[in-house]
């Protein structure tokens, strides 16, 4: 079930806010990296869509170099609640505990949410397929990110345990998955200059912790041998494969 | 040159066997009844389909297969005389029947349907809405396997009893309207005249014209060429359904079940209530798993129209492509026919 809404109107969590204790010299270095790469425009999906749209297809890994250590970002996602709670305190300088009140969320409930995160961003290789109104995100052992592009409207799909809304924001696409248990979901994509390397910034949010968790992810283009079969799918033949003709 | 061709070919065709045309004169007043393929009801809008669970080629395949199997039904009644599937509204038509797919899920299917006779007689006009159901069987392979039989057997019945309350007469005079409201169509200055229409918009025989009128035999004649075209439109139609009626079945078995899974899911979250503290991992984990679930159900229903679309693309083009020799889509040619034949008679008569 999918309906659309303007851009406009979907809630976006500032993942920004989330990712002020990030060390500085870590963001310089990607930055600088990004820049550094940014040999050729990407390409550019044109036709159809008023308007353009990052091409992102291609086959991508995990780059865990450049990606967040999660033990790190754990870290600073408990400063981060100490500091709510507390903002004189120079929380830098202590070691993380959870010894934090209720208003920011249980030990329980943030240690799960911070479990959660770490679980749902493994996301170690991705397959995006992309054409002038759609784009598939397949990753492993989860199920696929869609999003049709309706001019510039967000579409949202409906199902009966949560929705799921996308759209572009200039250059990012977004997606926003709204679950049961107050749980939010926030994936922003964002293609490199260059066109070969990938960020996907992934906030969650629960509305049993104040502050919700960002882990942001860096994927490298591989590529795939080609396939020497030319399969299509059958309802009551499965795949029907012939040899590929090149 | 094409074009000469097919005409003379089925002229000759026609010479060779004429039984038809005899049949339609001296034969049991049972009337004809030619089905139009049902209106698709699809959106143009993208979004509007996803939100009603339309997926184009399903539905566009079911715009002709649908109406094969009310062909089929009727037919096996034994209560009508020749039944036709054609691309559009037949202009001669004893009985037309056409109608629109309201809604089709594999579940349940909810059709509109309109029969009128010649006259402008109203027969049935009529939401149908049946639900599947799978046992349904009648030793019969293409008949009694669709689950969706007893829709069309109401359909069936509801057309015999309409029919049943009219006389032989009326019967019969349904028949020469239908004949000449097609001949008016091919020359309306000179039949137009036998008909009257009332103020409810019903048609009548003003007078007849002579059992050896020349004009109305050339008419006859150009008729039965129309039929010999007809009859292979609707061989192609046949061909179609029973190409296409596996892989439509299991769609729509595969459609029941997903949406009966996805009833059974949500009876089973809501029994179940949710033990697990808020916020907690499990809990969390639990919303993120049947949200999960719900969305690899939607792609998996995806993947089964691209596997119905990958399987049936071949047997629509042949359909398309078989008759796509006289020149354009299905419909057009048989528009182009019927613009064949009038050029015919005006030709043949002056």
């Amino acid at each position: 079930m999918i309906s659309a809404t303007p851009l406009s109107n979907l809630t976006l969590i500032n993942f920004h806010s989330f990712r002020r204790f990030l060390p500085g010299l870590l963001c310089g270095l990607l930055c600088g990296l990004l820049v550094a790469c940014a040999t050729e425009e990407p390409t550019r999906i044109s036709e159809e869509v008023s308007y353009e749209v990052v091409d992102m297809s291609g086959n991508w890994e995990k780059d865990y170099q450049l990606s967040d250590d999660f033990d790190t970002e754990f870290n600073l996602f408990i400063f981060d609640i100490q500091r709510r709670l507390n903002p004189q305190s120079d929380s830098l300088n202590r070691s993380p505990s959870l010894s934090v009140g209720q208003a920011s969320g249980s030990r329980e409930t943030i240690i799960g949410l911070a479990r959660f995160t770490e679980e749902i961003t493994r996301m170690p290789l991705l397959q995006i397929e992309q054409d002038r109104s759609r784009m598939r995100i397949d990753r492993e052992d989860d199920f696929s990110l869609l999003c049709e592009f309706f001019n510039e409207q967000t579409a949202i799909t409906q199902t009966p345990f949560g929705s799921e809304e996308c759209g572009w924001n200039g250059e990012q696409l977004l997606f926003q998955l709204n679950l049961d248990d107050g749980l939010r979901i926030f994936y922003q994509i964002t293609l490199a200059p260059n066109g070969q390397q990938l960020n996907i910034t992934t906030t969650v949010s629960s509305a049993s912790v104040s502050t919700p968790m960002t882990i942001s992810n860096y994927y490298r283009r591989y590529d795939i041998p080609e396939n020497e079969f030319d399969c299509i799918l059958t309802l009551t033949r499965n795949n029907v494969c012939r040899r590929s003709s090149n | 040159m094409k074009h000469l061709l097919t005409v003379l070919l089925i002229f000759a065709c026609s010479a060779l066997s004429n039984v038809h045309a005899q049949s339609v004169n001296i034969g049991p007043s049972l009337l004809d009844i030619s089905i139009k393929t049902f209106t698709a009801n699809l959106p143009d809008d993208m979004q509007l389909q996803q939100a009603q669970d339309i997926y184009p080629a399903v539905r566009q395949a079911e715009s002709r297969y649908l109406p094969s199997y009310l062909k089929l039904i009727l037919e096996e009644s034994g209560l009508w005389g020749a039944v036709r599937l054609l691309p559009d509204e037949d202009t001669g038509a004893e009985l037309q029947i056409s109608a629109t797919i309201n809604s089709s899920d594999g579940s349940q299917l909810e059709l509109a349907v309109l029969a009128t006779d010649a006259t402008g007689r109203i027969w049935a006009d009529k939401i149908y809405t049946g639900s599947a159901v799978d046992s349904v069987s009648l030793n019969q392979p293409l008949l009694g396997t669709d689950p969706f039989l007893y829709l069309y057997l109401n359909i069936s019945s509801d057309l015999s009893a309409m029919a049943a309350t009219l006389d032989a007469a009326q019967i019969n005079e349904i028949k020469a309207v239908a004949m000449l409201q097609y001949a008016a169509s091919l020359a309306p200055e000179v039949f137009s005249p036998y008909l009257s229409r009332d103020e409810f918009g019903l048609y009548s025989l003003a007078r007849l014209p002579a059992d050896n009128d020349p004009f109305l035999l050339r008419v006859q004649e150009i008729r039965e060429h129309e039929y010999v075209f007809i009859d292979v439109v609707d061989e192609q139609y046949e061909n179609f359904f029973v190409a296409i009626k596996p892989v439509y079945d299991l769609w729509r078995r595969y459609r029941r079940e997903q949406q009966a899974s996805e009833i059974d899911k949500i009876n089973r979250e809501a029994q179940q209530g949710n033990d697990l503290r808020q916020g907690s991992y499990m809990s969390l984990l639990e919303s993120y798993n049947n949200f999960r679930w719900a969305r690899m159900q939607d792609q998996y229903l995806d993947e089964i129209s691209v596997g119905f679309t990958n399987e049936i693309l071949p047997t629509d083009i042949t359909l398309e492509d078989s008759l796509y020799h006289l020149s354009g889509t299905l419909d057009e040619q048989y528009q182009e026919w019927r613009g064949i034949l009038k050029e015919l008679y005006l030709l043949e008569s002056f």
